[in-house]
């Protein structure tokens, strides 16, 4: 195994690990693990609006005495402050889980490869902000980051003068250093939010907040711990006296052990060469060769123009076109995919009711095939619970092929499963189908238990028709980590199966010849 | 979700918080709080001494018409020697070359000694090199520092201060900045 894979297998088991941990104790939709880069956003707005009221107090003739005075207001400064500050650590912590995440499941490579570079270059960004952010206060910890800044910008011959003088003490820092480092502090948000913008050009409806009731909590935590741990004034930087020792953000100043035991030159290779292998994940993390997932491709002879493909894809990596070969009684419109935008998702298989979209061996029609010979070898009588898992998560059940003693039909994704699948497995005399999907925000298709859902209960196209019937059903959601959810929602279902009437089975089901549409069926 | 459940989850969330907070304030020693630091740090102006020759007609012969020129000069910044010495110890001697990719900018002066505190002789020589070259071209730039500077004094190094030994471009001499 290739080291990147190794590396992201290895990274995978505590990721599943923790997920399951945090979802026990929160639930899915609130397990804060899941909505990382959500928070992230959420806490950008929160940094936004603290950090307007703290700028109407700064004063760049007066830095320290200033934040000091906001300090010293027991009403609002204080907390304001403590509440900037605290959120612009939470960010750090909350994109380095984000990006984590994205790395252990690969999904940094191809057309995600935009979404990660800018990632990279927003934490780098972020970064930048908060060493702006701290050097305002002008503190003893602003002073030590400040002089160590100014030492690695010194390598670079851009400036005329080298950028060090400026703080040995020779004379008090002019106004106009605040005034740059200010307007950098101001200027750097506006940049990010451009990036954010980039970072999620290529998604279609990207998930910028969280649920509800985590944006409030996650805020209302930040307030009581504003209120609980105020933020201190650490003594004024004062360029004649050694900063000795002083308490410093870890969540940006963790570099400066670093800058301070290497030469500047040393620090700046070192930080480019992180910088480069961050960048070049997209590369390392690529599957070679045939490992490749291929593309979805679209029959358009017998596309119908629905646009259920187009409208579903999370990657707007389906376009909508004229039909090459006009006929009478055809839609005009057909869909096309852009191999280069696809992530072989396949959730437009499970979208299309003629089953004619997807990655080869993927389609519809291809899934049906294998249920086919699923249930000709799996036998699932009326009494039997067959359990449908995605490949990714699900307690790793699908990889297993059976959990306690049920078989299990693996899918790549929950969300690229076709209905007729199940509805073909319940004819078939099945007593009942479990399928397992990961929480709707770990999915690594993004939206495949969403679209999953809709189909399955709310008549999204290609809904699960209403003549299975839906007591025999049963939708759960577990994490990688959560095989014990999956046997717990398996038992559940078997004692529902087995106070049902004993299901029918159908010989020569057809369910290909029967989504064909009007107008190609024979 | 259980009682039990809701109080771990609680007491998770309290932990994480407390944990980022104690993460924002970790102590760090930056420096040895105990010592205290001699800084030599000043820009100065050396004297550009410039070298000019007349190109022979062989040598303009090879050159392209429109870069026959036939005065060229090469210029250099002269650099001075930095001698700083504490007591009877030489703890600084070197070379102070004018500064940027060409060697065409000032010269910079950044020192940084770690000292105990204590009260030291201090003997710093900042004297130009290049000979009568550097002097003549000195002397037509009212601008650049002389060619010695000197500086005899002592000096009380306090715990967790610093004194910057400085370049007064005004009186054009060496002085000493323990506090602002």
């Amino acid at each position: 195994m290739p080291l990147t894979a190794t590396l992201q297998a290895g990274a995978r088991r505590p990721l599943a690990r923790l997920d399951a941990w945090m979802n026990r104790l929160y639930g899915w939709r609130y397990n804060p693990l899941y909505h990382s880069g959500a928070i992230a956003a959420v806490l950008f707005l929160v940094l936004l609006v603290t950090g307007v009221y703290l700028l109407i107090f700064y004063r760049i003739g007066a830095p320290w005495d200033s934040v000091a005075r906001m300090t010293a207001d027991p009403w609002l400064g204080r907390w304001m402050r403590g509440v900037h500050r605290y959120a612009s650590d939470a960010v750090v912590v909350a994109v380095a889980i984000h990006a984590f995440r994205l790395f252990a499941q690969g999904r940094s490579w191809g057309p995600r490869a935009l979404a990660w570079i800018t990632g990279v270059i927003l934490l780098f960004v972020v970064f930048l902000c908060g060493w702006t952010g701290y050097v305002m206060v002008w503190d003893v910890q602003a002073q030590v980051l400040a002089e160590a800044g100014a030492r690695l910008f010194d390598l670079v011959p851009i400036f005329a003068e080298p950028i060090s003088r400026a703080f040995v003490g020779e004379r008090p820092l002019p106004g106009a250093f605040f005034f740059l480092n200010l307007f950098l502090h101001i200027a750097l948000p506006i940049a990010l939010g451009l990036l954010v913008w980039l970072h999620v050009s290529r998604v279609a409806r990207p998930a910028l907040l969280p649920p509800r009731g985590l944006v409030w909590s996650g805020t209302g935590l930040l307030v009581a711990l504003a209120l609980a741990w105020p933020v201190a004034m650490a003594p004024e930087a004062d360029l004649l006296r050694l900063p000795g020792r002083a308490p410093y953000d870890l969540f940006y100043a963790f570099w400066l052990p670093v800058a301070r035991a290497m030469p500047a030159a040393a620090v700046w290779a070192l930080t480019l060469a992180v910088g480069g292998v961050a960048l070049l994940v997209p590369v390392w993390t690529k599957p070679r060769g045939g490992r490749r997932p291929p593309p979805s491709l679209v029959d358009e002879r017998h596309c119908t123009g629905c646009e259920q493909c187009y409208l579903d894809c999370p990657y707007e990596a389906i376009a909508m076109i004229p039909r090459p070969a006009p006929a009478e009684g055809r839609s005009a419109l057909v869909a096309r995919v852009d191999p280069a935008l696809c992530v072989s998702c396949g959730i437009c298989a499970g979208s299309c009711a003629p089953m004619r979209v997807g990655p080869a061996r993927r389609t519809g029609r291809d899934q049906l095939g294998r249920v086919r010979q699923f249930v000709a070898v799996a036998r699932p009588g009326p009494a039997d619970v067959v359990v449908v898992a995605c490949d990714r998560g699900a307690g790793g059940v699908a990889r297993d092929g059976a959990v306690d003693g049920v078989p299990v039909y693996a899918v790549d994704c929950a969300g690229s499963l076709h209905s007729s699948v199940i509805e073909y497995l319940v004819r078939s005399g099945a007593g009942g189908v479990l399928v397992v999907s990961c929480p709707p925000r770990d999915c690594w298709s993004r939206e495949g238990p969403k679209w999953l859902e809709q189909r399955l209960y709310h008549e999204r196209e290609a809904e699960l028709l209403a003549r299975v019937d839906r007591r025999r059903l049963r939708v759960a959601y577990a994490g990688l980590g959560e095989a014990r959810a999956v046997r717990a929602a398996l038992a559940a279902l078997r004692r529902d199966v087995a106070a049902l009437e004993r299901a029918a089975a159908e010989s020569d089901i057809d369910l290909v010849a029967m989504c064909e549409p009007a107008e190609t069926a024979p | 979700m259980s009682a039990g459940r809701m109080v771990a989850a609680a007491v998770v969330t309290a932990a994480a918080l407390a944990g980022m907070a104690a993460l924002s304030y970790v102590p760090y020693a930056h420096e040895a709080a105990a010592g205290g630091e001699l800084r030599l740090a000043w820009r100065a102006r050396s004297a550009r001494i410039e070298a000019c020759r007349r190109r022979t007609p062989e040598e303009l012969a090879r050159l392209p018409v429109h870069m026959r020129q036939e005065q060229v000069c090469e210029r250099q910044v002269a650099p001075y020697r930095l001698a700083v010495s504490l007591g009877d110890s030489v703890v600084v001697d070197r070379l102070v070359a004018a500064a940027g990719a060409r060697a065409d900018r000032p010269l910079y002066v950044f020192e940084e000694l770690a000292l105990p505190p204590g009260t030291y002789a201090l003997h710093v020589a900042f004297i130009r090199e290049g000979g009568a070259a550097s002097d003549s071209a000195a002397a037509a730039d009212p601008r650049a520092a002389p060619p010695r500077l000197a500086l005899d004094t002592t000096v009380t190094i306090a715990a967790g201060r610093a004194a910057l030994v400085t370049y007064d471009e005004d009186a054009r001499r060496l002085s000493v900045v323990t506090r602002h």
